[in-house]
């Protein structure tokens, strides 16, 4: 067999097969993704999130920040979603238009969670990735250094930067990153150990292949897998961890808002029974952490050359 | 013909921290290649034979850097691979080139068949054009009997023999001067290890390679090898030319390995010796005093528990570590 494919190629035809199309492996990802029917609604969900946070406020017949004066004082019996008044979710506690603080929120709750588990991702990785493959001393003093960080209670930090650098978002965010890639190092880490003892990586050791490129060519890749469904769950703890530094009012600032902020006020007023102000940002936010589970299980999947 | 590869003395020597020990504990030392010497001529074939746990593979890995010496001297066309620094090192990769024993493992699952040929060459040729890899990837696919259409897919799509061919592919591609196969053909069923040594033996005689065949078959290794190499327990014991090694075994082991061969035709041969060797191959971390293989040894005596004898000379080129052995042949 072998024989008559040699003949075949020294044959003028050989350039025939050349031209065969180049299946990249994204191209394969991405058929393979969009053929998972519960990754592709999650991604369309997330869509539809996304250009409501984009758009929601433009659409807003009310300003985030203004009060219905009317409704003040009577939200119970009047302030529940209405198409007449232009308060298409209703009015929180304090009679502002809850459509528009509901895509205001989106903005920043989307925009922490996906900063924060990109920083995690990145550094997270790098560093285990690291420390994983030169081992030895340098692993152990890294990894120290990682339970040393983990023993610091992270809120406690989080919340002396908010207080010594001022309340913004940018602190906020370098504060998020600087405890999130804690975990997703450590488990880049254990992969990395595993990875490094497989053949391939020796060969491409013994090839000649330096170290910082094996790690980014053989070693990354192969971590993607894991990396990716975790940073997948790290963007729903990201937008807990905010709401949490909100609820104690060091997160985002009055007027502006929330997912966090929303839910807890919501929740607060529940026994009034104005349940809308609960309801919307929680179907946000519902929607938008499910999405995110089910597009990881799916990328996990798709980058898995072997589930073809 | 001259000297491609002398390794001179070389011992590679691990420091294993037992479970349960306490920390402050210095950690056993084991030496997984004791002072071994051997040397291979330019476009020769030698093939190291030897039991599981026996140093083949720490020997391979040591030559192509993988796993540092701690004493001794690799030498390299002159050039003494185990005193460069890292970065040389690596530039001389591109004569030395390894394949390895599993095909699936050694090839990364996330990169196509040839992103992996082309590895080498990204590695030690980065100005050379893509269509001029493109080419030469080509024409290694070719060589060793994969399709041109091959090229875009992964190492799972591939049976044991085409993933070992396509290792060959990468090793090759730099047309390095010394090939190492370690276990190459191990891990593949008959027919198929019979194409990749027919496949090897004629890549090295249109390339010129010399080669370092490792496995634990001997008749395998007997097939392709012009000088056989026998190793126990970290040590070399013999060494020769591969017919008399095979056809006049001098040391007990080497005879015992040689008897260990099954015959293919069974009925053929007559009533089958005596088996020589008994027991499983003592743990090199509490090596026996003295000979390595006295434990296993059907003419072991007393002295043999004093010191591991040396590698003596018997005649031109053969080499035995066991004076019973040499006596008998004197």
């Amino acid at each position: 067999m072998f024989k008559g494919a040699n003949l075949f190629l020294r044959s003028e035809k050989f350039l025939t097969f050349v031209s065969i199309p180049n299946r990249s492996l994204w191209r394969n990802a991405r058929d393979r993704f969009f053929q998972n029917s519960a990754a592709t609604g999650g991604l369309v969900a997330l869509f539809l999130v996304v250009l409501f946070a984009l758009f929601g406020p433009h659409i807003a017949a009310w300003n985030h920040e203004d009060i219905d004066w009317n409704l003040l004082g009577n939200v119970r019996e009047q302030g529940a979603p209405s198409w007449q008044n232009g308060h298409y979710f209703g009015v929180d506690e304090l009679g502002r238009d809850l459509f528009a603080r509901t895509a205001q929120g989106t903005r920043i709750s989307l925009m922490v969670g996906i900063v924060g588990a990109f920083i995690a991702v990145v550094v997270g990785t790098f560093y285990g990735a690291c420390a994983g493959y030169v081992g030895g001393r340098v692993d152990g003093l890294m990894m120290r250094l990682v339970d040393i960080l983990m023993s610091i209670p992270y809120m406690f930090v989080l919340i002396l930067l908010l207080v010594m650098f001022g309340r913004s978002m940018l602190v906020l965010f370098i504060g998020i990153g600087l405890i999130s890639w804690l975990d997703i190092s450590r488990i880049a880490r254990g992969q990395t150990l595993s990875i490094k003892k497989k053949e391939f990586v020796e060969a491409a050791a013994a090839m000649g292949v330096k170290p910082i490129i094996i790690i980014l060519r053989h070693i990354f890749p192969n971590l993607m897998g894991v990396v990716i469904v975790y940073a997948t769950l790290l963007v729903p703890s990201m937008i807990i961890y905010e709401s949490f530094i909100s609820f104690l009012g060091l997160g985002v600032q009055e007027p502006a808002t929330s997912w966090g902020v929303l839910i807890n006020d919501g929740a607060s007023q529940m026994s009034y029974g104005t349940l809308w102000q609960l309801l919307f940002p929680l179907f946000f936010f519902v929607v938008t952490i499910f999405s995110f589970v089910f597009i990881g299980d799916g990328l996990r999947d798709a980058l898995d050359p072997k589930d073809r | 013909m001259t000297a491609g590869l002398q390794i001179e003395n070389i011992s590679v020597i691990f420091r294993v921290r037992r479970r349960h020990a306490w920390p402050w504990r210095p950690p056993s030392l084991l030496c997984a290649v004791s002072n071994i010497s051997v040397s291979l001529l330019e476009g020769e074939t030698l093939g190291i034979v030897g039991e599981s746990g026996s140093g083949k593979s720490t020997l391979a890995k040591a030559i192509v850097g993988i796993v540092r010496t701690s004493t001794g001297a690799i030498v390299w066309r002159g050039q003494n691979l185990s005193q460069m620094s890292a970065h040389e090192r690596r530039a001389s990769a591109k004569d030395v080139q390894m394949v390895f024993q599993d095909p699936l493992a050694a090839l990364n699952p996330r990169m196509t068949i040839g992103d992996i040929i082309e590895e080498p060459l990204r590695t030690h040729c980065p100005r050379m054009k893509r269509n001029e890899r493109q080419e030469h990837i080509l024409e290694m696919l070719e060589r060793v009997g994969l399709h041109a259409s091959h090229i875009n897919r992964y190492p799972h799509e591939f049976s044991g023999g085409q993933c070992q061919r396509a290792a060959i592919a990468r090793a090759l591609v730099l047309k390095p001067k010394l090939l190492i196969c370690d276990e190459a053909v191990s891990a593949l069923d008959v027919s198929v290890r019979a194409q990749i040594i027919n496949l090897l033996t004629s890549l090295q005689r249109e390339l010129g390679l010399s080669m370092i065949f490792i496995a634990h078959d001997l008749s395998v290794v007997q097939h392709v090898s012009d000088r056989i190499a026998v190793m126990y327990l970290g040590h070399l014991i013999e060494e020769g030319p591969s017919r008399e090694v095979v056809q006049e075994p001098r040391h007990p082991y080497t005879q015992a390995l040689i008897e260990s061969i099954p015959s293919p035709d069974p009925s053929a041969g007559g009533p089958r010796r005596q088996k020589l060797l008994r027991g499983e191959i003592p743990s090199p971390l509490n090596p026996p005093s003295g000979c390595v293989f006295r434990t296993r040894c059907i003419i072991a005596r007393q002295a043999c528990a004093h010191e591991m004898p040396p590698m003596t000379p018997i005649s031109d080129q053969r080499r035995v570590a066991c004076p019973y052995s040499v006596e008998d042949a004197l």
